[in-house]
C-alpha cells in the first residue's frame, strides 16, 4: 500500500475568502493605507448600542514610509551607550506609582542604567526624588527597589550621616562632626532630580531643562480622563530580566499580527482572530510622544483561510468553560441554545463583563469595545498603559543591549466606594519562572529575535510592514530624533 | 473506518494511509489550516473524544508542534493531536470547530 507523504500533499481546495472588493480597493490605495479584510475597529464602533466616547474615535494614522530599519538599534553597544547619554539622561520616565508610597516617609528606589533615585512622599501632597548616593563617600542610601519602605529620615548605613525626607541635611553624627568644618550644612542637601506626577504616575527626569511632564505627554492625558489611574489599584507587579534589547521586548506588544503564528491557540477558536484587524494609531504625524493600538474584539476573522462562525466561537467558549483573550481568562457558563440567534461573541463577553460590575470609567457607560478588546497605548519611550487592567514597563538592563527588564502590572479599576488595598510590591521572576501562558510565547520569541538579528547577513536590515508595524516605526523615529539631537 | 467530528456532527471515512486532514479534504470538507498540512501552523489541532488508542503514535515532528501548544491548551494539551499528522487504524470521535463542507465546485 502506498503511503502518503503529508509534507508533499497539496493543500485543500481554496475555500478561504475570495479576493474581495476590499482587496481590489486596497490595490488602489497609496502605500500604508491598505487594510485587512473584515470589519475595522471604527466600523465595529458604529455598531455600539451606547454612545462611543470621543477617545475611541480619535484614530489618527500617518504613513511613515517603508524604509528598512537598522538592526544596530537593538544589538550595538555603541547605540545602547548613545541611548544612555541622549535618551535616558533626558527623557521623562515612570519611576513608580503614587500608591506605592501612600504615607509620609514612604519611599522606593527607581534604577535606570547606572542611575538610582529615591522617590519619597514628603507631605500628603508632595513627592520628591533624590539621587540615591550619600554625599560623604557615595554609598547608596536606600536599596528597596521592589517595595516601599517607611522611615523618618535617610541615614547612610556607612558612617551615619542623615538627611530629612525633604532632602535637607539632618545630622552629621556629633562624634564625627568636628571633622567636617568645611561643610556648609545649609548647602549639604541631597541633590534632587525632576519629579512630576500625572494621574497617580510618578515620573522623573534627569534633565533639569526638560519641558514639563504634562507638555511632554500631550493629549494622552485627555484620553485617560476616561480611564484614570489615580483611583486604580496596582494589584500585581511582576518583573523579569529577559534576554533581549528593551525595545524588542516592547515591540512584542506594539503589533498584534504576530498572534497568527505566535499564539495559534487564539486563531483556532478562542479569540477567533489572528490580530490582523487591529487598528494602529500614531498622532500628530508621528510626532506625539504616545501611540495606540486597538485589537478587534473576539469575532470570526475573515482574513483566516478558514471560516469560523460566531456560533462556533461561542460554542467553543462554553465547551471550555472559559474565554481566553488578551483581556485575560474569563469563566463562561451557559448554553448557546439559551442565546438569541444573532448573538455575537463580543456582545456576550461585553455583557458578561457588565454583569461582573462596571469598571470605574468616567462619563459615558462602557462600550463593548472597551470591555472586550485590548486597547493598548504606549508612551515614549518605555511604558504601555491600557484602559484595561494591563500596564507594561521596559527598561534596559545596565549597559547590556542584549538584556532588559520587563514588567507587567495589573492596574485594576475598582468599583466606586470599594476601598483600595495596598499596592503590590514587585515580584521578580527567576530565569526559569514564567509570566503565564500567552506571555510565555511572547517572551520565547523576543530572545530568539535578539539572537537572530545578530545572525543576519550584514547589513541585516529589517523589513517592516507599512501599517501594522507603524508603532515600531514611530518609536524608532522618535528615538533617532532624541539620539541625533 | 470513520472519523466523527463534533460539534458539527460530521462523519467521513478515512484510509489507513492518510492523515485526518487528507481524509477530510478527500471527502470535500475544509479543515482549519494555514500551512496546508506541513505541521508548522498548529491550526489543525483537535481534541480526541473517543478512540485514543486508535490513533497512530505521535512522531517527533508532530510532537514538536504539540509541545509548543501545550501551555495554551486545556489539560496541558493532553488528548490533542495535529490533524495533518495523525492517522488512525480504527474509528475515532473528535472535536474541532471550523470543519465544514467545502463551498462551490466539489
Ligand atoms: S516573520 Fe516576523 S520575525 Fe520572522
Ligand atoms: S495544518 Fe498546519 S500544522 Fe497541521
Ligand atoms: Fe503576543
Amino acid at each position: 500500500m502506498a503511503t502518503v507523504d503529508t509534507k508533499k500533499t497539496k493543500g485543500p481546495a481554496k475555500t478561504g475568502p475570495v479576493k474581495t472588493a476590499q482587496a481590489r480597493a486596497n490595490r488602489a490605495l497609496p502605500p500604508g493605507y491598505a487594510r485587512s479584510r473584515g470589519k475595522q475597529v471604527q466600523e465595529l464602533l458604529d455598531e455600539e448600542t451606547v454612545e462611543v466616547p470621543w477617545q475611541l474615535r480619535h484614530s489618527e494614522f500617518t504613513y511613515l514610509g517603508s524604509a528598512p530599519l537598522s538592526r544596530e538599534h537593538y544589538i550595538s553597544k555603541e547605540w545602547a551607550e548613545r541611548e544612555i547619554e541622549k535618551l535616558w539622561s533626558k527623557v521623562w520616565q515612570l519611576a513608580c506609582f503614587e500608591q506605592d508610597i501612600p504615607e509620609i516617609g514612604d519611599h522606593i528606589v527607581y534604577d535606570i542604567v547606572d542611575w538610582s533615585f529615591i522617590i519619597v512622599r514628603t507631605t500628603n501632597n508632595e513627592v520628591k526624588a533624590f539621587y540615591n548616593s550619600c554625599l560623604h563617600r557615595g554609598r547608596q542610601l536606600c536599596e528597596n527597589q521592589s517595595e516601599s519602605a517607611n522611615s523618618p529620615e535617610f541615614r547612610c548605613p556607612f558612617h551615619g550621616l542623615s538627611w530629612n525626607l525633604d532632602g535637607s541635611l539632618k545630622q552629621i553624627p556629633p562624634s564625627i562632626e568636628f571633622d567636617f568644618p568645611h561643610v556648609d550644612k545649609k548647602k549639604f542637601g541631597l541633590p534632587e532630580v525632576r519629579c512630576e506626577i500625572w494621574d497617580g504616575l510618578v515620573f522623573i527626569n534627569i534633565d533639569d531643562n526638560a519641558e514639563p511632564l504634562l507638555d511632554f505627554l500631550g493629549d494622552i492625558t485627555k484620553h485617560f480622563e476616561r480611564w484614570p489611574f489615580a483611583t486604580r489599584w496596582k494589584a500585581t507587579h511582576t518583573a523579569k530580566v529577559i534576554d533581549c534589547n528593551w525595545k524588542i521586548a516592547q515591540e512584542a506588544f506594539m503589533e498584534a499580527f504576530h498572534v497568527l503564528a505566535t499564539h495559534p491557540q487564539m486563531s483556532i477558536g478562542l479569540l477567533g482572530g489572528d490580530g490582523s484587524n487591529t487598528e494602529y494609531n500614531i498622532y500628530d504625524d508621528g510626532n506625539a510622544n504616545w501611540s495606540r493600538m486597538t485589537m478587534a474584539p473576539p469575532m470570526p476573522n475573515p482574513n483566516l483561510p478558514y471560516e469560523l462562525t460566531e456560533r462556533e466561537l461561542i460554542e467553543e467558549m462554553f465547551y471550555r468553560g472559559e474565554s481566553v483573550s488578551e483581556m485575560g481568562v474569563q469563566k463562561m457558563s451557559g448554553s448557546i441554545n439559551d442565546l438569541p440567534d444573532n448573538i455575537t461573541t463580543r456582545k456576550l463577553l461585553a455583557d458578561a463583563a457588565r454583569a461582573r460590575g462596571t469598571p470605574g470609567f468616567v462619563g459615558l457607560p462602557p462600550t463593548d469595545m472597551e470591555l472586550t478588546s485590548a486597547i493598548q497605548y504606549h508612551i515614549f519611550p518605555n511604558i504601555s498603559p491600557w484602559p484595561g487592567p494591563i500596564f507594561y514597563r521596559y527598561r534596559p538592563y545596565g549597559h547590556d543591549p542584549d538584556k532588559c527588564i520587563f514588567e507587567i502590572m495589573m492596574m485594576v479599576s475598582l468599583p466606586k466606594d470599594q476601598p483600595r488595598p495596598p499596592a503590590a510590591k514587585i515580584k521578580w521572576l527567576g530565569p526559569d519562572e514564567q509570566f503565564g501562558s500567552i506571555f510565555n510565547q511572547d517572551v520565547e520569541n523576543v530572545a530568539r529575535v535578539q539572537r537572530g538579528m545578530k545572525a543576519a547577513k550584514p547589513p541585516g536590515h529589517l523589513t517592516l510592514t507599512n501599517y501594522q508595524d507603524i508603532k515600531v516605526r514611530w518609536h524608532h523615529r522618535l528615538l533617532e530624533k532624541w539620539l541625533n539631537a | 473506518m470513520n472519523i466523527e467530528v463534533e460539534p458539527a456532527r460530521i462523519t467521513f471515512d478515512i484510509h489507513a494511509d492518510e492523515t485526518i486532514i487528507q481524509a477530510a479534504w478527500r471527502n470535500g470538507y475544509t479543515w482549519p489550516t494555514i500551512c496546508g498540512g506541513q505541521g508548522t501552523c498548529k491550526t489543525c489541532v483537535f481534541q480526541i473524544l473517543e478512540g485514543f488508542e486508535h490513533l497512530s503514535p505521535v512522531e517527533a515532528w508532530e510532537d514538536t508542534g504539540l509541545r509548543s501548544l501545550a501551555d495554551s491548551l486545556p489539560n496541558k494539551g493532553q488528548g490533542y493531536r495535529l490533524a495533518c499528522q495523525a492517522k488512525v487504524h480504527a474509528d475515532i470521535r473528535l472535536r474541532k470547530i471550523g470543519v465544514r463542507k467545502q463551498h462551490g465546485n466539489s
